[in-house]
């Protein structure tokens, strides 16, 4: 499903993130990235939702290289892809309903379709009575929950996320957990990017250790 | 693709509706830089009206041999004035022609006193059908009066004519570099109030391309946006031109009428004012284009 073969990622001043990465992750498969910070984890990710490019090397998704797509190609790419990040992301503005319905939107599919579909979403997620609060009326745990949904909406084949845990305590932190093991049992690739030992500890499944952009560990 | 166009064209309004200062500010800086384009162009109109007239005053004077009888010369201003571009021809007779000249003062007086009352050449004053605004056309016509037999000469201030001319022209030229730079002025200031618009959602961009929107898909209701915008300070440019006509324009041209006589000064038409607002239109939609294109290849780059 993803594939990166002798990856390099260096940004301006030669500071190296990542260093001739080469790792393969199956269809379905549930990995951790793990490292400490600036290890190269969120660069990683970044490359593989593509909003970075490498500098050396083939990345591929869905068996796509991804350094020779195009802009739209790249878009199309991304609705293939959810993604979820510690700090939400969330338009402030927007009810949660539509924070989780734009990413239906832009497929252009029918607004009776994006309705139920991100209701149908919501109520997985246990904010279906939550649809028209503002984020920042929420908790932290019901907005990380609100940003899988909207992740999840398109029923990606690939969701990624970075730190998804990071603001939350240890109970909400099992909650956003059990909802992406929740995907993965549906066959949605899941990868997530944490530096929590506890949860790498608590779950068993394949760990990729990242120190110094390098692959120390897998 | 009509459901499309009218997600858009919502998504427009609602951007519109939910940031009032934004746009607000948007509009105003449409509506004021087209205000003032729109007064320039109105004030060149208004130059050019006070040179038709001007021009209007001015006459061609074709002088009569001495050798034509008095009987012939009536024949003759008859013949001028029968000229496509003669509005009528006035015969002055010597006589009058001298009257005219002691008119003038005491000294102009003194020096034909006791002169013969025939010193000076009877003539025929010609009128022209819209004045005197085409150069050529005045040119042709004393070509053609000075070849007609009992003429020997015609004077039509040609100098002054030249300048009135240089004068047009370069109004004409002025407005159109005035133009130019206040288009592309206008446009710098659009695009970059437009451009802060657009900063001001960088959220909401960025998290439409993670979730995979295309460019255009993100670039679209902004062009609404920026029609909106266009629309609401082109009608208001139009709506101000309209006011000043209404308020100011009538004690101008009571103010200048002690100078130029029949100019009525005119602040708004409606050719101006549909000009305004197309104008509005195409820097709202073109400055909003102009300005998520640039932050979007900045976040691709």
């Amino acid at each position: 499903m993803i594939q990166l073969f002798h990856v390099y990622k260096t940004f301006s001043g030669d500071q190296q993130a990542l260093v001739d990465i080469t790792m393969e992750i199956e269809k379905g498969e549930f990995v951790y990235l793990a490292g400490a910070s600036g290890a190269g984890k969120s660069t990683l990710l970044k490359l593989m939702f593509c909003a970075l490019r490498p500098t050396r090397g083939q990345l591929l998704v869905n068996g796509r290289n991804v350094a020779r797509l195009g802009t739209k190609a790249i878009a199309y790419l991304r609705r293939n892809i959810g993604v979820v990040f510690q700090d939400f992301k969330l338009l402030p503005r927007l009810t949660v309903e539509e924070n989780v319905a734009i990413a239906r939107e832009i497929t252009g599919a029918p607004r009776r379709d994006i309705r139920r579909q991100t209701y149908s979403i919501l109520k997985e997620v246990g904010l279906a009575h939550k649809l028209h609060q503002l984020p920042p009326r929420l908790s932290g745990g019901e907005q990380q929950r609100v940003a899988i949904a909207r992740a999840l909406v398109n029923e990606p084949q690939i969701l990624l996320a970075d730190e998804p845990t990071g603001n939350l305590d240890e109970e909400r932190s099992a909650e956003i957990m059990g909802l992406l093991e929740q995907a993965n049992n549906r066959g949605t690739t899941v990868v997530v990017a944490t530096h929590d030992r506890n949860l790498l500890e608590s779950a068993n499944r394949r760990v990729i250790t990242l120190e110094d952009g390098r692959v120390a560990e897998r | 693709m009509m459901r499309r166009l009218f997600y858009f064209a919502g998504k427009g309004f609602r951007s519109v509706r939910d940031s009032p200062g934004i746009s607000l500010l948007t509009a105003g800086t449409v509506g004021a830089t087209l205000f003032v384009a729109g007064l320039y162009v109105m004030a060149l109109q208004n130059l050019e009206g006070l040179a038709l007239i001007w021009g209007r005053t001015a006459t061609l004077t074709a002088y009569i041999d001495d050798a034509v009888p008095p009987e012939g010369r009536e024949p003759l201003r008859a013949r001028l004035e029968a000229f496509e571009q003669v509005e009528h021809a006035v015969l002055v007779s010597p006589i009058e022609a001298l009257e005219r000249f002691k008119a003038r003062g005491a000294s102009a007086a003194a020096l034909v006193e006791g002169v013969s009352e025939e010193i000076l050449p009877a003539s025929i004053e010609l009128q022209l059908e819209g004045g005197f605004a085409d150069l050529t056309a005045v040119e042709k016509l004393a070509l053609q009066t000075r070849e007609l037999p009992g003429v020997t000469d015609v004077d039509y201030g040609q100098q002054e004519l030249e300048r009135l001319q240089t004068l047009l022209d370069l109004l004409r030229m002025g407005g159109l570099i005035a133009g130019i730079l206040i288009a592309i002025a206008t446009a710098f200031i659009v695009s970059n109030t437009i451009r802060l618009t657009v900063y001001a959602r960088r959220d909401e961009i960025i998290i439409l391309r993670l979730v995979g929107a295309t460019n255009g898909f993100i670039r679209t209701p902004y062009l609404f946006e920026g029609l909106i915008w266009g629309l609401a300070g082109g009608g208001a440019s139009a709506l101000m031109m309209w006011l000043a006509d209404v308020s100011l324009a009538p004690q101008i041209s009571i103010a200048v009428a002690n100078v130029v006589g029949g100019l009525n000064i005119h602040l708004f038409n409606l050719e101006v004012a549909g000009i305004l607002v197309v104008a509005g239109v195409f820097l709202g939609v073109f400055g909003s284009g102009l300005a998520v294109g640039r932050f979007i290849d900045q976040e691709t780059s």
